[in-house]
């Protein structure tokens, strides 16, 4: 059977109508993001916007009110709305979120969550990151203990994007302790549990942490001070919660990777665009140069390569393959659009020359944004490390 | 009422320019390569228009209807996400290298095909040629009237009432069916298609019609056959130059303006 990298014609229009759907917030586009830049929050309108488009839908079957078109249809709305210069917002944290409960979710929670994601009504957020377990997740100290119909959380999360306007968050605890784990001779991997938490829930107490890039999307600092959480929460089985994890990290990467090749994408058409008209010598485009041609069909080159990659990774999620399997692919993907936006941008702003650090051309504002995805959400330093580890075979440095 | 849009697929006007590729030898312009076509915008309008006289007569059928090649089956689908029931795609080799007037004779003899289509809509111009002439070429060849540049499409028992955009204003013109109208911007952001639509346009019918299909050969859409010449195709150069208007206030310097324009006869 021949291999086909076509889209197909309905993953093909999913630009387009993403596009549509944007085009008549472009001549207002400045002023929206001065607004949630000044406010702190993502725009209602628009986030109403991406429900009814579709996007909160992608990942959601059809019997719950989604489209199920999947995360490769959902990564290509990703790289229209980075490609125009807009945010996903939360986009990014529900996905992660809805691929789990879609997945390791009982049928209860599926019809009590999936409706309101797909409309767009339910905003949720993901909280694994702990102060001693950013890069290693299995360090997570948060607790949870059985008691009677719920369980009890105590602990800590940080850099949780998006709490202050999310409905529910999923978190990431333990169910048995890293000690117990010892004393029973289990790996670290096991003992952690997912759980849905009402954000409006008594128990937890939230600190702003200021972050400049953030602008749409605040961070947050969180304390759980027995924070009850009824048992029906739970997601997917206690102390099995890995691999229901993996179920949502993998659309975080790839879907960062999709953020970043609209990012890319923008950038290498604006530098385009420019080095075709600008001279300053005689009559010639600058696009001419070769010193100015050359690193921009090298961004061309790792832009075609990430986007590969970035489907592909998709392309095995949707098809269920080993979330093992996958996790590579998305990492891959990950590292390489990263790495590729924030190249993409710099030889834009290098081909403007002293254009590119004005706020017209958008460009120096754009660098910041790209630069977080090289560290966030995991740095390309572990990400060697995993494919080192995972794809190579070879030994655990750590 | 079968209402039957027009609808072309063009190159992104948001490529850069300079990214395509004119040889003005042999008069041929190379769009990027990798680059997915669109619907033209006004086309897209015209779908509006037609989606809009549907949600008051949901009995009423629209047909997107476009000529090109095989990949033009993209921009109906487009157009059937945002709520049209069928499409018509209209290839043949025959069909690559029209002039206006041959586009106007193949969209008019498939509307006669269609047989039951009482009204035609069209984007005011394409956004790749801009020559705006299909509407009313395909009106004078079925012998329907032509109503051109609408900012507004409504039809109550049987007779079509449309705002025409004038220089300065509009006016009301009413028609009976069957007509063609041609729609402007000022009709509206067109209704973008949702996911969902997208998965249930993937399901609906997209007829293929041929030159043959439609009684046509190579007599009436060859190279002989054309009525247009292209004399020339080259990319023009703009020379940019920029005058500060002299004043000591702002009237002085509107009136130095004014002048300035007088003298270069643009006003």
């Amino acid at each position: 059977m021949p291999l086909d990298f076509e889209l197909s014609d309905e993953q093909k229009l999913v630009r387009t109508a993403v596009k549509t759907m944007l085009a008549k917030y472009l001549p207002r586009q400045k002023e929206i993001l001065a607004q949630s830049r000044a406010e702190k929050r993502f725009p209602e309108e628009l986030w109403q916007e991406y429900a009814n488009v579709g996007l909160t839908g992608c990942l959601v079957p059809e019997k719950y009110g989604g489209n199920n078109m999947g995360l490769v249809a959902l990564a290509l709305g990703f790289e229209e709305v980075t490609y125009s210069g807009f945010s996903p917002g939360l986009l990014l944290v529900i996905a992660m979120d809805t691929a789990c409960i879609v997945r390791n979710g009982t049928e209860e929670q599926k019809q009590r969550f999936l409706p309101k994601i797909a409309d767009g009504s339910w905003k949720l957020c993901f909280a694994v990151t702990e102060p001693n377990a950013g890069t290693n997740t299995f360090n997570i100290e948060t607790a949870a203990k059985r008691d009677g119909d719920s369980y009890i959380l105590n602990g800590q999360k940080t850099f949780i994007s998006g709490v202050d306007s999310a409905d529910y968050m999923l978190v990431v605890a333990r169910t048995t302790s890293l000690e117990e784990l010892k004393e029973q001779g289990k790996p670290k991997s096991f003992g952690m549990s997912l759980f849905l938490v009402d954000t409006k829930s008594k128990g937890i107490e939230m600190h702003d942490i200021a972050i400049p890039l953030s602008e749409e999307l605040n961070q947050f600092q969180l304390f759980f001070d027995d924070l009850q959480v009824p048992a029906d929460n739970l997601v997917g089985e206690e102390d099995n919660g890995i691999m229901a994890m993996f179920n949502s990290l993998n659309p975080e990467r790839i879907l960062a990777a999709a953020i970043c090749i609209g990012m890319a994408e923008s950038a290498l058409n604006k530098a385009v665009a420019y080095a075709g008209e600008r001279r300053v010598f005689k009559d010639t485009p600058i696009g001419a140069y070769q010193s100015i041609a050359h690193p921009l069909a090298e961004v061309k080159i790792a832009l075609e390569a990430a986007r590969l990659m970035t489907y592909k990774a998709a392309w095995a999620f949707d098809n269920g393959h080993n979330p093992l399997e996958v996790g590579s692919y998305a990492n891959m993907a990950k590292f390489m659009a990263a790495d590729l936006a924030v190249k993409a941008i710099d030889h834009a702003i290098e081909t403007h020359g002293g254009l590119g650090f004005t706020e017209e051309v958008g460009l120096i504002s754009q660098w910041s944004g790209a630069r977080l995805f090289k560290t966030a959400p995991v740095s390309r330093e572990m990400i060697l490390n995993y494919v080192a580890e995972q794809n190579l075979g070879l030994p655990k440095s750590y | 009422m079968h209402i039957i849009v027009c609808v072309k697929q063009v190159q992104d006007w948001d490529i850069p320019p300079s990214s395509f590729k004119i040889d003005e030898a042999t008069k041929v312009v190379t769009p990027p390569a990798g680059v997915a076509p669109v619907p033209s915008q006004f086309d897209t309008i015209g779908v509006e228009a037609a989606m809009r006289l549907k949600d008051n007569d949901p009995d009423a059928k629209v047909t997107i209807m476009s000529m090109g090649p095989e990949g033009a089956r993209d921009v109906i689908k487009h157009s059937l996400a945002m709520g049209a029931d069928e499409g018509l795609l209209l290839t043949d080799p025959l069909f690559e290298d029209l002039d206006w007037y041959q586009v106007a004779l193949v969209l008019s003899a498939a509307v006669k095909k269609a047989e039951d289509a009482n009204l035609v809509i069209c984007g005011r111009q394409a956004v790749d040629w801009d020559m705006g002439v299909s509407g009313s070429g395909i009106a004078e060849l079925l012998d329907w009237p032509a109503l051109t540049i609408c900012k507004d499409v409504q039809v109550s028992d049987g007779t079509l009432s449309v705002e025409r955009v004038l220089m300065d204003g509009y006016e009301t013109v009413e028609a009976a069916l069957p007509a063609v109208v041609t729609v402007s911007n000022e009709l509206g952001e067109p209704r973008y298609p949702k996911l969902q639509q997208i998965m249930q346009a993937a399901k609906k019918q997209v007829t293929v019609w041929s030159a043959a299909d439609l009684g046509l050969d190579a007599s009436q859409l060859g190279a002989d056959a054309r009525k247009l010449t292209l004399e020339r195709l080259y990319v023009p150069v703009s020379d940019v130059e920029c005058l500060i208007m002299e004043g000591d206030t702002p009237e002085e310097k509107a009136q130095n303006l004014a002048k300035a324009l007088a003298e270069a006869k643009l006003i």
